[in-house]
């Protein structure tokens, strides 16, 4: 009992300086602000994601209630994806309406970093794979991988789009 | 049904801005600024006189049905 109220008391004060420390962090940084058509999309973006999400979790608990018998890892798996399509549906709304980054943000290092997150992800997937683990322990890894990959595909799809989308509305 | 704003873009075009340099003006993003022109979003009051102050122009003139 001890040991797990110094667990709890541990976690909240990690919690804390993270915060702190996140706080004084972002005071440094220059302030990213998204303009108001943003925020609007971003908003609408937000609303597909949560309702992807709920739809989805409904359609497990219906899947999962039907049954007798209830798969941990399965079950876990299922959420992930559940959860990474919600993340999918959010991010790939917000981008192709141009609402996922800022102006100030520089977008180069972020598809950087949504790639090599992707690759990681799906690298470290198919190595636990190769090496004999089944592949509902390394669910996670799969689905973070695929979904950040999307993402980065979305981003590449959209800026191969929007060049010939400048091109027009500067001539027109 | 999309009205796209061509006074808008004449307005501009007349100061020899290109999207990009109105955006910056009015710290919004091109995108926005291509979005108003072309019908498909609405500003707001302040974004439309942020717009008119950069422009030099009233509210009648760009946005108000004549």
């Amino acid at each position: 009992m001890n040991e797990h109220l110094l667990a709890i008391v541990g976690y909240v004060i990690m919690i804390i300086i993270v915060y702190v420390i996140a706080k004084l962090a972002r005071k440094k940084r220059a302030t990213y602000e998204f303009d108001e058509r943003q925020i609007h999309e971003r908003g609408i973006a937000y609303q597909h994601g949560f309702l992807t999400v709920v739809i989805g979790l409904c359609f497990e608990i219906i899947l999962f209630g039907a049954s007798p018998v209830i798969d941990k890892d399965l079950f876990a798996n299922i959420t992930y994806a559940i959860l990474c399509l919600g993340l999918v549906t959010y991010a790939g709304y917000a981008i192709w309406h141009d609402a996922y980054l800022t102006v100030n943000t520089k977008r180069k290092s972020y598809l950087i970093i949504t790639g090599a997150i992707g690759i990681l992800n799906l690298g470290t997937a198919i190595i636990r794979l190769t090496s004999g683990d089944p592949i509902i322990t390394s669910g996670l890894n799969f689905m973070l991988g695929i979904a950040f990959l999307a993402i980065f595909a979305i981003f590449i799809l959209k800026d191969l789009i929007k060049k010939d989308e400048e091109d027009d509305s500067e001539e027109s | 049904m999309t009205v796209k704003n061509l006074r808008l873009k004449a307005a501009r075009a007349a100061l020899d801005m290109s999207q990009e340099d109105l955006a910056k003006a009015c710290h919004v993003s091109r995108q926005t600024i291509s979005a108003i022109e072309k019908g498909d979003y609405n500003p707001t009051i302040n974004l439309c006189i942020e717009i008119c102050r950069v422009l030099n122009k009233t509210l009648d003139d760009l946005f108000w049905e004549s």
